[in-house]
């Protein structure tokens, strides 16, 4: 009798705690469907890149103006600033030669800059690299060469 | 009048199972509804289309004239401080996106589930 006792008491408590258990594991995996992220850094890098090549530092001259190649004299940081900037996300543009070698580096400053060389391995924060290859106009001539843009957002 | 008593302590242990029972399956339905009503979803999806579709269209070189269309009840409006808010029925929705500033002239309109986007080329 004292052992039946002793069981009733603990088996209200096993149920109630397979129940609680299951039931939060069934609500976390929901919850996590439901929060699932949607990762649009790979497209707003995309996005910042086309946005420079194509529109913001499009070289132009009296006759017409010309998508894919861009005026070395519009890569300023104002300019930039002024082209494309956004509260969520921060980014680095950087031209480089065909050789690799950095012609001009600019780092317009927004907020999330400052995480930008901490990025990696930093689980707040998702950063991505594009690169396109360019032409570029330096003093009335045309050159070879990549632009480099270094996206940071938040998750 | 022995065993009548035993019968009734033993429904009434399992009826406290299916008790138990039942909350789980009722939790798993609820949560099977919650997770096949794509609204939240498609909410999220909406704000982020025409956020990037803003960003899209500063890029082009030429003159665009853009239509998204979003599902039947989704309205999205182009706010303050370029945010892209939604909205369900009339009633605004947690569900916001960024665009970016430009100085690019660009024209965005809205129109129940359609917005409109058009640059000033």
């Amino acid at each position: 009798m004292g052992s039946k006792v002793a069981f009733d008491a603990p088996r209200w408590i096993i149920d109630f705690s397979i129940t609680f258990i299951l039931a939060v594991f069934i609500l976390i995996i929901a919850l996590v469907f439901v929060n699932e992220k949607i990762d649009t850094n790979p497209i707003e890098a995309d996005n910042i890149i086309k946005n420079l090549v194509y529109s913001c530092l499009v070289y132009s001259d009296e006759v017409s103006s010309y998508p894919g190649v861009i005026d070395i004299n519009k890569l300023s940081k104002d300019r930039i600033k002024s082209c494309f900037s956004k509260d969520s996300l921060g980014y680095t543009v950087s031209l480089y030669d065909l050789e690799g070698n950095l012609i001009r580096n600019i780092d317009p400053e927004f907020n999330l800059n400052v995480f930008i060389p901490i990025c990696e391995g930093n689980k707040d924060f998702i950063c991505s690299e594009n690169k396109e290859f360019i032409l570029y106009m330096n003093d009335n001539k045309k050159f070879n060469g990549i632009l480099s843009v270094v996206v940071i957002s938040r998750v | 009048m022995i065993s009548k008593k035993a019968d009734i302590s033993i429904s009434a242990s399992k009826l406290i199972d299916l008790f138990y029972i039942a909350i789980i399956i009722i939790l798993l339905l609820g949560v099977t509804m919650k997770i096949r009503d794509t609204r939240i979803h498609d909410l999220r999806v909406s704000v982020r289309d025409a956020a990037l579709t803003h960003d899209t269209i500063l890029a082009a070189p030429g003159k665009v004239n853009y239509q998204l269309i979003f599902k039947q009840d989704i309205k999205v409006d182009l706010k303050d401080n370029c945010i892209m808010q939604s909205s369900i029925n009339g009633s605004y929705t947690p569900e916001r996106y960024n665009c970016a500033f430009s100085s690019e002239k660009l024209v965005v309109s809205t129109e129940g589930n359609k917005m409109r986007f058009t640059n000033g080329i």
